[in-house]
């Protein structure tokens, strides 16, 4: 029997190999697009005429592979909508309890996606950066968005920000896509039933606390990572991160079941051997 | 004791804001004060970083002062603390280079639980009773139906969706409604007056 201090450095190993056999030997395993991911691409290819849709994002940077590819892919679809004119551009915040720390998220995304140069700052986009007081702030930007955020990440007054004409509440955007790899409630109580339409770029661990929502149309669509990115990122038409882990995911979940299996067999095998 | 220390004062002062902004949220009067009241809390919340500052400061000067166990940790946390202010204070090439080499790379290494938990399943996930193995198979459905190979898999798309839908679903259901109810329950207590924990108190 192996020491246990040499299994682990196996799991390891074997872990190591089989996320990286994809890149080594694609297996083109078939991804079609299910349900969920044409929902979320139609409910922002819906978008009336002159949109403002504000993309929060709850996650920090630790978060990057995760959360960071579906609001890629997001930004990439509303990029060509604002520069065709069906929509005025995207303000980006955060209230999140990481504070300043989603801030380099948000900039690693726009880096992504190439918004300074695709867009205007302050006309077609604008970071407001981070509103202290998660639930409060989101309260408060309910209530009175101007007062809740009075300058941008920038120092520029809002007033300032022609992107932001006209926003006085929450209830003036008309999309808010909340990235976040925790629960929604503090966002569903604040924002829900306010007017806008709400998607969701979750995590999967919480995909179960979000479907309650889902199901009663408080929130209108999701995008969790990897399986549900990809087929995203097809809709849009590029391959982006979702793609590239989508594979690497899929033989990680099999070596997962059969580690499972081994690990089961082996403790079976000295429950027997110990009677 | 001071009576600035008694408390009543925070107690009476949770009330009438807690009140004032229910009334204003339901009747739409007073917003502008309802505002400024929310408005505050901003202001005290961001405050509270640097309460936090100062311990932080606290806490690691008086080790090194000391020489206490790991003090360097305590020096280098305090450098490094100093560095970065000034850099996002100054902000452009090298503190977007700071973040782009430095601060990135590190917390996605911190994001790499994935090593961890393979060997929490391998020495975990062990069917020791009718009720693991019900946990067990249903994770591995679970699992390989957020992937794209589930769909390869007889049935594994049907009991996923299943199980997402029905007990995931209700069960998620319930705890909203609990922590809804508590959420309720305990701003209640807050107006009564029984409610202490914001106060410091057990």
């Amino acid at each position: 029997m192996i020491k246990r201090e040499y299994q682990d450095s196996i799991v390891y190993i074997l872990f190591i190999f089989v996320a990286i056999l994809p890149v080594v030997y694609p297996l083109g395993i078939p991804n079609s697009v299910t349900p969920a991911a044409t929902d979320y691409y139609n409910a922002i290819k819906g978008l009336p005429q002159g949109s403002v849709v504000l993309i929060e994002v709850y996650s920090d940077i630790r978060a990057w592979f995760t959360m960071g590819p579906s609001t890629v892919a997001t930004i990439k679809q509303l990029i060509p909508m604002i520069q065709g004119g069906q929509i005025k551009g995207i303000v980006f915040t955060t209230t999140s309890d990481a504070g300043p720390l989603s801030i380099p998220l948000i900039e690693r995304m726009a880096t992504a996606t190439d918004v300074s140069s695709k867009l205007k700052y302050g006309d077609q986009w604008a970071l407001m950066g981070w509103i202290p007081g998660f639930e409060t702030a989101q309260a408060q930007m309910a209530q009175d968005f101007r007062a809740a955020v009075p300058r941008d990440y920038y120092g520029t007054a809002i007033d300032q920000l022609p992107i932001l004409n006209g926003i006085k509440k929450i209830s003036d955007f008309q999309l808010i896509i909340i990235n976040s790899d925790s629960n929604l409630d503090a966002y569903v109580r604040q924002w829900g039933g306010k007017g806008p339409k709400i998607l969701a770029n979750i995590d999967i661990s919480v995909l179960a606390l979000t479907k309650p929502y889902l199901d009663r149309g408080i929130i209108n669509g999701y995008m969790t990572p990897v399986k549900l990115t990809s087929e995203y990122e097809k809709l849009v038409g590029f391959s982006g991160f979702g793609s590239a882990l989508n594979e690497g995911q899929s033989t990680v979940q099999v070596y997962i079941v059969l580690l499972i299996i081994a690990a089961n067999v082996i403790y079976f095998r000295e429950r027997q051997r110990k009677k | 004791m001071s009576w600035t220390r008694r408390r009543e004062i925070p107690i009476v002062i949770y009330i009438v804001s807690m009140i004032f902004i229910l009334f204003s949220d339901y009747t739409g009067l007073m917003k502008d004060t309802s505002t400024v009241m929310l408005t505050s809390v901003i202001v005290i919340v961001a405050f509270t970083f640097i309460l936090g500052l100062i311990q932080l400061g606290r806490l690691h000067i008086s080790r090194i002062q000391k020489l206490k166990t790991d003090w360097p940790y305590s020096v280098l946390l305090l450098a490094t603390f100093i560095i970065y202010l000034i850099l996002i204070y100054y902000r452009g090439t090298p503190y977007n280079l700071a973040l782009t080499l430095v601060f990135t790379p590190i917390n996605l290494v911190i994001a790499l639980i994935g090593f961890r938990e393979m060997s929490i399943l391998y020495h975990g996930a062990r069917a020791r009773n009718i009720y693991s193995l019900l946990l067990i198979v249903s994770a591995v459905i679970s699992s390989l139906y957020q992937a794209a190979i589930g769909a390869l898999i007889p049935g594994v798309n049907q009991l996923g969706s299943w199980l997402n839908d029905v007990p995931n679903t209700g069960v998620s259901r319930a705890i909203i409604i609990a922590l809804g109810i508590g959420i309720i329950v305990i701003f209640v207590r807050g107006l009564l007056g029984l409610e202490k924990s914001y106060l410091g108190e057990v």
